[in-house]
């Protein structure tokens, strides 16, 4: 029990170290990059729909944005 | 003509009448939770692409058990499908003796052996997800997104100290509590790693859950956010997802896949085979993108669902170690569950109660079925309100967050 608590406040800390790290590097790089993109290659979430679970998806975020 | 000779020419007969009463009854019940699962899956309360061939599967290979053992491992009982076991002696000159023989007798072994047993299975149904994923949304918000992920794990990591409690050596917890990630490519990926001797059982319990959160979730939600107001909050449309463009996605997910595969090489081919569908994806490759996300994807859930069926046979099922599972399966992903609401709570509280609460729910990684809970939940108190986008920032960052975690247990669990 107190081996398997250790291992997992352990996992739970590499855990957060990792995701905030890869947080980071998202923020990071959408700030760099969009300085360099051109608007031409923006795309959008809706234009490669695949399954009907995407389909659904692809539905409300369209009414999303019909609402802005 | 006696009696014996008259059902010799019905081996399955012959087979039950040979079996101790207590298995007699526990095929009879898995052949009607076989019935149960097809039913369930036609009517859509689980999912039917799994549950359909796992439902017949567990039903026909209970039925077919016949006086059959080529490796003499069940006290002479088998069946012409599959030998989970062959292979697992420890000895290897006699394991590939075994293999060879069995491959040419079992005829889903080749299956078995040759996807399942080395996670190929999981990294299949991987690449068929990452190719179906939109980064874009978790890269609009990527902290939220994480720390709701993050919340979102609570099961795992407090089912796995909780399961060494119930007798299980610390591998075996961890692959247990990976239930808990509600991801479940990560859950073989992990079992098979971890603990192949419970691969079967965890793996069966983690979808049948994972089908049952659907109807579940909006339970726990309506139970910790108990006011509609606040489960109907609308949030502000969001526009940031849009300005992403695909070269900055495909960019995201390679150096991502790089970084992830430095440090936990262990869970490399999972996480590459995530990060490859993404980068597939993002690429515009038509023709590979509709390969990953048909075929492939379509053929390895075919044969995961098929398998897990008739894997599911009561010599397994029967194992006492198997029954803490179904209790602490449930607890992993409640706690789950839970925790992702609290994350949800906590944007809520911190963002003026401009965040709506539900979205934590998707931080829990059964993607995208968590995201779709949330958004159902949330339009059944207030038409209006769409929170889908943010979900699945949550939900995305939630596979990541399971590989992570997955990763780490493999690593660090020796």
């Amino acid at each position: 029990m107190n081996e398997a608590i250790s291992l997992s406040f352990v996992t739970t800390i590499i855990t957060i170290i990792i995701s905030f790290f890869i947080a980071f590097i998202v923020k990071l790089m959408t700030v760099v990059l969009h300085k360099f993109t051109k608007e031409s290659n923006i795309t959008t979430t809706t234009g490669s729909v695949q399954s009907s679970d995407e389909s659904e998806i692809a539905a409300v975020i369209a009414i999303a944005k019909s609402k802005q | 003509m006696n009696l014996e000779t008259f059902f010799s020419a019905f081996q399955g007969i012959q087979a039950m009448m040979a079996s101790p009463p207590q298995m007699v009854l526990a095929r009879i019940g898995l052949i009607l939770l076989g019935f149960l699962l097809i039913y369930l899956g036609k009517k859509g309360v689980l999912d039917p692409l799994l549950m359909i061939p796992m439902g017949l599967g567990m039903s026909v290979i209970n039925a077919s058990v016949m006086i059959f053992d080529p490796l003499n491992l069940h006290g002479g009982l088998g069946t012409l499908f599959v030998e989970a076991q062959a292979g697992a002696s420890g000895d290897r000159i006699k394991d590939a003796a075994d293999l060879m023989y069995i491959l040419g007798i079992d005829w889903l072994q080749p299956i078995y052996t040759f996807t399942f047993s080395n996670g190929l299975i999981a990294c299949l149904v991987f690449l068929g997800i990452g190719a179906l994923l939109d980064v874009g949304f978790l890269m609009a918000r990527p902290f939220m997104s994480i720390t709701i992920a993050l919340f979102a794990e609570i099961g795992t990591l407090i089912t796995f100290p909780i399961a060494t409690l119930f007798g299980y050596n610390i591998k075996q917890a961890a692959a247990i509590s990976t239930i808990g990630g509600a991801d479940g490519p990560m859950v073989l990926f992990t079992s098979l790693k971890l603990a192949p001797e419970l691969f079967v059982p965890i793996a069966i319990i983690a979808y049948l859950y994972l089908g049952f959160a659907y109807g579940g979730y909006p339970y726990l939600i309506r139970f910790m956010i108990p006011s509609k107001k606040i489960r109907g909050t609308p949030m502000k449309p969001d526009t940031s997802t849009n300005k992403i463009s695909s070269g900055q996605k495909m960019t995201f997910a390679v150096v991502a896949c790089v970084i992830l595969c430095i440090l936990l090489p262990v869970a490399s081919p999972l996480l590459f085979s995530l990060f490859l569908g993404i980068v597939i994806r993002e690429s515009g490759i038509k023709p590979f993108q509709d390969l990953l996300t048909g075929p492939i994807l379509y053929t390895a859930t075919l044969f995961l669902g098929l398998m897990l069926g008739v894997l599911c046979e009561a010599n397994t099922i029967l194992d006492p170690k198997v029954l803490p599972l179904l209790i602490l399966g449930v607890l992993s992903l409640l706690l789950s569950g839970i925790g992702g609401i609290i994350g949800g709570y906590l944007f809520w509280f911190f963002s003026g109660k401009k965040i709506n609460p539900v979205i934590g729910i998707a931080g829990v990684s059964c993607i995208p079925t968590t995201a779709k809970v949330a958004q159902k939940v949330v339009q059944k108190d207030n038409p209006q309100a769409i929170v889908m986008q943010f979900a699945l920032g949550a939900n995305v960052m939630g596979v990541i967050t399971s590989a992570i975690i997955a990763g780490v247990f493999c690593s660090i669990i020796k």
